[in-house]
């Protein structure tokens, strides 16, 4: 997961870039401080050879159920952000715009197989099923616990039974056409919920640490390591120049966007 | 950065240790902007008229195809115009309708009388482009480009939170671009000899003018009610 994370991050700073420079607004304003606006592994160094984005997928008789949750959120997570970028992008008039949007999009087309990939094939169509409305039930659950805004706490709730819902009727489905039991498959609680609250020190010990990691088949290697197939393949897409770095060209987020910032700030001591 | 003032303060940190910041260099970018200007065509075209009956000899003779494409063109983006604003003002209605600001019953009488005008402009404009025998259901590229420009307005004013203040400034910036369409589409027919044409804009030019000025009459009492 803190291989995609610090290129969904660098994603941020780009289309924090692209809303400052394009339209001259301040991405703090949706972000409001929980997170850093920096660069992370740069989105032009994301695009890899496709048997390099597929990972070794979890074992269903031997992790615990909260791995098959996240390794499920992630996934939907990816999807829903690359169908988002490829609906969203050509809604824009501005080429570079468009730009940005199609080379985002296409890394993360990538992440949907590097997480889809997690899941064990060997799991059966029902049990995946299973595994999704469990995962909804219980994202919803963590929204109704952490919302403070009760009309939207009620939202979640009444979504949160919904779930509840579905997850009983696949079960019976399971039990009736599989012969098994789903407790096999979900035990008898749901995990703690997500938490959602700002990750700012773990994001800055990542980056520091793992930015220049790379992929090579399902492993994780040192930048120099990294497959000869991968490099090719990001040699021939970045052929022409990229967007991404076109468009950030010097960029560094200041509050209230990078017009008003007067003068370059000295680096305070 | 005010309401999150500790964590704002830590972004701007962690911001300024990144690479200096050299002068802002957009080179690249306008570099791959400037040839897609360069290369991109037209936004849409302009069909040729089915006649030229209602066209003066001074356009015929030159015609070449620009001069009545772009008389045509003019006629169609004022004609969308008037018809969408005709749409834009029966939503500020249903807005003043609903939340009854202080003067609702006068400003609501003001806005009916100016509604009603947009839509003789529109029905106008449509026997003027049959007349001189374009069709007047196109889009053409001006309508397409300047109902683009209004795709704000009608998300400021269909909002179901934004206030009547909020929604008059919004219908002001269609009326203020109206008027001053009308003067220059004025000018192109006299240019082309339409002299028939004259009255009947200026009359509608007159009429946005007057618009302007009862909008900005209501934004400025709406502005001071929240005093």
């Amino acid at each position: 997961m803190r291989f995609g994370l610090l290129e969904d991050f660098d994603h941020l700073y780009r289309y924090s870039e692209m809303l400052d420079r394009l339209e001259g607004k301040d991405a703090n304003n949706i972000l409001q401080g929980y997170t850093d606006i920096v660069p992370g592994r740069p989105t032009t160094d994301e695009h890899r050879a496709p048997e390099d984005d597929v990972r070794r997928p979890y074992q269903r008789e031997q992790v615990e159920l909260i791995t098959k949750l996240h390794t499920t959120l992630i996934t939907a997570a990816e999807y829903q952000t690359h169908d988002y970028y490829m609906n969203i992008g050509p809604l824009f008039a501005d080429p570079l715009a468009r730009q940005l949007y199609a080379e985002i999009a296409a890394i993360e087309e990538q992440h949907v197989t590097q997480y889809g990939s997690l899941s064990d094939p060997g799991e059966s169509w029902l049990e995946k099923l299973l595994i999704h409305e469990a995962t909804e039930a219980w994202t919803y659950y963590s929204c109704v616990e952490q919302e403070s805004n009760p009309r939207l706490k009620t939202i979640w709730e009444r979504f949160l039974e919904y779930e509840l819902g579905h997850v009983a009727y696949v079960g019976e489905l399971f039990k009736k056409h599989e012969r098994r039991d789903p407790a096999e498959v979900l035990g008898d609680a749901l995990p703690g919920p997500l938490v959602f609250a700002p990750q700012r020190d773990f994001v800055r010990d990542v980056l520091a640490e793992e930015v220049d990691l790379r992929a090579k088949l399902t492993d994780y290697v040192p930048k120099d390591e990294e497959s000869r197939v991968s490099r090719s393949a990001r040699k021939v897409l970045n052929a022409e120049g990229s967007p991404s770095n076109a468009s950030s060209e010097g960029y560094r987020w200041s509050p209230g966007t990078e017009l008003a910032r007067q003068l370059p700030r000295p680096r305070q001591e | 950065m005010q309401t999150a003032p500790g964590e704002g303060v830590r972004t701007l940190e962690f911001s300024s240790e990144q690479e200096p910041h050299p002068a802002i260099d957009h080179g690249e970018a306008q570099e791959i902007r400037a040839r897609y200007f360069q290369e991109a065509g037209r936004v849409g075209s302009m069909p040729p008229p089915v006649t030229m009956k209602g066209l003066s000899k001074t356009v015929v003779q030159s015609i070449k195809g620009d001069p009545v494409a772009l008389l045509l063109d003019e006629l169609g983006q004022r004609a969308a115009f008037e018809r969408t604003g005709t749409r834009l003002y029966a939503a500020l209605i249903g807005k003043v309708a609903a939340l009854q600001p202080p003067k609702a019953e006068s400003m609501l009488a003001d806005l009916q009388m100016i509604q009603e005008e947009e839509l003789a402009h529109f029905h106008m404009l449509v026997q003027v482009i049959n007349d001189l025998g374009g069709d007047p259901t196109i889009l053409t590229p001006g309508a397409d480009v300047s109902s683009v420009a209004s795709m704000g307005l009608l998300q400021v004013i269909t909002d179901p939170r934004t206030t009547v203040a909020q929604s008059l400034e919004a219908i002001q910036t269609a009326e203020l671009t109206d008027t001053v369409c009308w003067e220059a589409l004025i000018e192109l027919v006299d240019k082309l000899d339409q002299q028939k044409l004259l009255a009947p804009f200026q009359t509608a030019h007159a009429a946005e003018m007057r618009h302007t000025d009862t909008i900005k009459r209501w934004l400025q009492t709406c502005t001071l009610e929240q005093v």
